[in-house]
């Protein structure tokens, strides 16, 4: 039996011995017999009868959400998300556990997954979630209550405070990038998942919110975009040539430290090719760009022989 | 403890009943049921105290002094349930430098605007001792007198929005951010002294404006949504040049200008659309066309082309398609095509003296293509695979420094299971093969085109690792166990593993191990534990060579001596738990604690690979491995005020402690005798007191 049922029972208990004593009647027939109606969507009269916050998953705190505007008509009742259960409504003649709703949420449901996800999708197919379908988390299964609680007034995964739990608890390689050195200010909510990606699918890689990784990184780092007299062709093509935007151990959330960085491309003629070493100039403070200042793109219009290369 | 509160609105109901009668009872639920369904809000105000400065922990959080601290959040909720019109006014941080504020208000389903205040104060993580004066300035000027100094950022965002509610398919929204970012940066530049060229530090004055305008424009229907919007991205800077007067140095030499970030603009239009073709199939377009322009004046007229300003323009086009249909009720496919053309139209003149030393341009196109499948076998098993393929043509760059492609290829499979192992348990596994090759090599300077290059004895021979022909395995194990209603654990291994081939020199190989397992136990209805464990492993082979006179400490000629070549390999190790415990005691105080720890090393072994005999410089070996720790504990403790939780006293404490050898930063002295230094360790205490009201 599960948690909900047992206190059900229990509930059914008490009002029972309530009733035999003759004192009172317990409160679900007291709604019935005073036609107490719906109590917090609009329809929701046949489920609140027995369904109240007195249970696992308590229910009527649906209604301090979004989904419990009952002066918005687009706003759905319990069986526009759960089906119209009527096995569940009519209960069972043979057995004392009452058939379960038609679709079913949370990690031991068996509703299949396309299933629950277009009890949400029949009305949020719109904006962010116009390519549901076709992204990461539709792919691999993911139901929207995966991360999404509707039945609270908190749903953690939009709150950025608390969106990177939900997202790490399966992206775990970002939970520990997150932690290094340099990284986003994630912690305080300041630059969060959804900042990046969207998380409802996009036809962009990795479910970026832009169309690309550098018209992402724009959003806060515009002074990048250029276009410059001497352009560094990995800052208009993918920052992640170098960053891990999840964080580095690296100032800068580098991949690498230079000059082994710069090395991974460029060629080992001359000065470029020295190995690093702990009292070298190449290596220490901002290594490379000590010298070759303007990394991401200079727009020195001098004529120096040195600002191409250089950078600065 | 929620659960059981909540359970008092029927029993309390039957209790109220046994002495009012039934019709009471029924009105006293409704007044519960009112409560526990209608938004509520909350606020918590206190003072925290701080033990240390911090420059690393306190990086972003606004706890980088000691001292006390103003705590202040808020969270107001109200709803006129008549009209659904909603008023929400949240306050975040408030007494802290990273302070957020936004109002909110909508009549849901019709309209809505808000306005958003976001501050994020940065410090910079090092401390600085240096002869620079002028700092922030554009007028630099390097003494022999070492002061200290420190450098920060502030970012200040504003964002307001508003959307309307056009027709029953049609909405409008509107939303304009402007970001003023100011403070200093750590920066540098290079300047002639005598025969050599000199790094000199340098400090970047940072007073960048960025606004950004999204206007957008949806239409939903049962089968058809679209999204058609306007994207304008203004980024301006004031500073154009910094100068630096270094005649303390070389009396002779003219200070040295370095250019900033130039002022740029960019103009996107784009489209979105989903379309149910049937109940089974859908299809999905984004089409974008943007204009980036950067037409900043030059701070100086250049000297070989007479131009004032770049006259930057760069139009970049997408397409991208989709189309998922589940062609069996157990089949499903999905096929993705994106193409980008980017198109760089600034026109290319010569700007410095050399010969055909034109301005960059950035053009460049790619086409990817992917078809997956997903199959359901049967209930429990899904099994999955898919093809992708990618072209990438590169940007015609002169001179690069680095032999190149036109083009590459990437040709990518992956098959993978998802099955129900039993009642409690579930796995999955995904296997990936990528494997990417190009078109010949170009070498980057003095190798004619369509050299062979086959022996690391001339320029150019590094593998890119962008452009390398590479072949890339990779495999993900995932585990779900439900031990029990109680219990749950979930394991996940992941490993992949890269082959370089094509050049001689460059990233050779590399790998990537993830291990981790997370876990929760639901102890009783109380108290709940969770805990995870992950470690990560990466190494990258890579080699090169360098040809260099370290005698002479000139870094652009004088070569003598063979060129030396070797190998390094780059590893990092990282190692991280985390663990929470969260609960209510019989004295219904509310209480929980997490503690997190990371330690993360990181090395560069280096081996000889060709050494000839007159090699002026060897590898050191290896480099002195760099190792980060973090401990992070935190705890709280609510003490319920009254009988329904409403309001109460929260107490907070937070112990946080990094250490850090880092010496590519810590006592790195420059030239100009500017020392940038790190403490190797940094901790704080930190403890809170707020008060705080829930559910008005």
């Amino acid at each position: 039996m599960s948690r909900w049922e047992w206190r059900g029972g229990l509930s059914k208990v008490a009002a029972l011995m309530l009733f035999l004593g003759g004192l009172a009647l317990p409160p679900t027939v007291i709604a019935d017999e005073h036609g107490r109606g719906d109590l917090v969507l609009n329809g929701d009269e046949i489920c609140t009868r027995c369904h109240d916050e007195y249970e696992y998953y308590p229910v009527l705190s649906i209604g301090k959400t979004a989904h419990g505007v009952r002066a918005d008509d687009r706003t759905p009742n319990c069986t526009s998300c759960h089906g119209e259960s009527q096995a569940h409504l009519d209960g069972s003649e043979t057995s004392d556990t009452r058939p379960l709703t038609d679709i079913r949420f949370g990690d031991s449901s068996t509703t299949p997954v396309s299933a629950r996800n277009e009890a949400c999708l029949s009305c949020h197919q719109g904006g962010q979630q116009i390519h549901w379908q076709i992204g990461a988390h539709s792919a691999n299964d993911v139901a929207c209550s995966s991360c999404h609680q509707l039945h609270t007034a908190h749903d953690k995964v939009r709150d950025r405070e608390t969106q990177p739990e939900v997202c790490f608890e399966c992206h775990k390689e970002q939970r520990m990038e997150m932690q290094k050195f340099s990284s986003h200010p994630v912690e305080i909510g300041k630059v969060v998942c959804a900042d990046c990606h969207n998380a409802h699918g996009s036809l962009s890689e990795n479910s970026l919110v832009r169309t690309s990784v550098v018209d992402t990184c724009y959003q806060c780092h515009a002074e990048k975009r250029g276009p410059f007299i001497w352009n560094h062709e990995p800052v208009s093509e993918d920052c992640g040539y170098c960053h891990e935007p999840h964080g580095s151990n690296i100032d800068g959330m580098l991949k690498l430290r230079m000059p082994m960085l710069c090395q991974n491309c460029h060629e080992g003629d001359a000065h470029r090719g020295l190995p690093p070493s702990d009292d070298g100039r190449l290596t220490t403070g901002r290594a490379c760009a000590n010298c070759h200042t303007n990394i991401h793109g200079s727009n020195s219009p001098t004529g120096n022989v040195g600002s191409r290369s250089l950078r600065n | 403890m929620t659960a059981f509160k909540q359970g008092i609105v029927p029993l309390s109901a039957c209790l109220f009943g046994l002495v009012a009668g039934a019709a009471t009872a029924q009105d006293d639920e409704l007044e519960e049921v009112r409560l526990l369904s209608t938004p509520s809000s909350s606020v918590s105000a206190g003072l925290g105290y701080s033990s240390d400065d911090l420059k690393q922990l306190g990086r972003y959080n606004g706890h980088e002094e000691s001292g006390f601290h103003l705590l202040l959040d808020f969270d107001i909720n109200q709803r006129d349930d008549e009209t659904g019109t909603w008023t929400r006014v949240d306050g975040r941080r408030v007494g802290l430098s990273s302070r957020s504020l936004r109002y909110e208000r909508n009549r849901q389903g019709q309209w809505n605007y808000f306005i958003e205040f976001d501050q994020l104060d940065a410090r910079d993580p090092y401390d600085y001792r240096t002869g620079l004066r002028g700092t922030g300035s554009d007028q630099q000027r390097l003494t022999g007198n070492l002061r200290s100094i420190e450098l920060s950022q502030e970012r200040r965002n504003f964002k307001l929005g508003m959307g309307r509610k056009l027709t029953s398919e049609l909405d409008f929204n509107l939303t304009y951010r402007h970001e003023r970012k100011e403070g200093e940066r750590n920066w540098g530049t290079a300047a002639s002294v005598g025969s050599d060229i000199q790094s000199f530090f340098l400090v970047e004055p940072i007073d960048y404006r960025t606004q950004e305008l999204i206007a957008s424009l949806d239409y939903v229907t049962d089968r058809l949504q679209l999204q058609g919007g306007y994207l304008l991205s203004l980024f301006d800077n004031p500073t154009e040049v910094v100068t630096l007067d270094f005649s303390s140095v070389d009396p002779s030499a003219s200070p040295r200008e370095t250019a900033t970030a130039p002022d740029n603009s960019s103009h996107r239009f784009y489209l979105d659309g989903g379309y149910a073709f049937t109940d089974k199939t859908r299809g999905s377009l984004h089409i974008a066309y943007q204009e980036d322009h950067q037409d900043e004046d030059f701070y100086q007229s250049n000297p070989f082309n007479f131009r004032d300003d770049l006259g930057g323009e760069v139009a970049t086009t997408r397409i991208n398609l989709g189309l998922v249909s589940r062609v069996l009720p157990e089949l499903t496919l999905r096929g993705k095509l994106r193409y980008m053309d980017r198109d760089d139209k600034t026109p290319q003149v010569q700007y410095i003296i050399t010969s055909g030393r034109v301005n960059q341009l950035t053009s460049r196109s790619s086409l990817n293509g992917s078809l997956d499948a997903t199959y359901r076998l049967k209930p429990g098993t899904t099994l999955s695979g898919g093809l992708e393929y990618e072209d990438r043509e590169h940007s015609e760059v002169d001179d690069p420094n680095m032999a190149r492609r036109d083009d590459n290829q990437e040709f990518t499979l992956h098959v993978g299971a998802r099955q129900t192992l039993s009642d409690t348990l579930q796995g999955s596994v995904k296997l990936l093969h990528a494997d990417r090759d190009g078109s010949g090599w170009k070498p980057g300077s003095g190798i004619a085109e369509g050299t062979l290059l086959t022996t690391p004895v001339a320029k150019d021979f590094v593998n890119s690792i962008q452009f390398a022909d590479r072949e890339r395995d990779q495999i993900r194990l995932m585990l779900d166990w439900f031990a029990s209603e109680q219990l749950s654990l979930q394991w996940l291994t992941e490993f992949s593993q890269d082959e370089y081939d094509g050049q001689p020199l460059g990233p050779r190989d590399g790998d990537k191990l993830l291990l981790s397992l997370d876990g929760a136990y639901q102890l009783n209805d109380e108290w709940r534990i969770n805990g995870w464990v992950s470690w990560r492993d990466y190494t990258l082979d890579t080699s090169t060579h360098g040809w260099q006179d370290l005698t002479s400490g000139d870094f652009a000629a004088s070569y003598t001596g063979s060129e030396q070549t070797w190998s390094g390999e780059q590893r990092d190790l990282g190692r991280a738990i985390g663990l929470g415990i969260e609960g209510l005691t019989g004295d219904e105080i509310k209480v929980g604690a997490k503690l997190q720890y990371s330690n993360d090393d990181s090395s560069f072994d280096m081996s000889v690979i060709d050494a000839p005999s007159d090699a002026q410089f060897a590898p050191a070996g290896s480099l002195p491995t760099i190792e980060y720790k973090t401990l992070q504990f935190r705890a709280f403790a609510e003490y319920p005020l009254d009988d329904w939780g409403n309001q109460g006293l929260r107490l907070d404490y937070q112990y946080e402690r990094i250490e850090n050898d880092d010496w590519t930063w810590n006592n790195h002295t420059g030239y100009d005798q500017t020392r940038v230094s790190q403490d190797s360790r940094e901790s704080n205490h930190f403890i809170g007191l707020t008060y705080y009201y829930r559910g008005w």
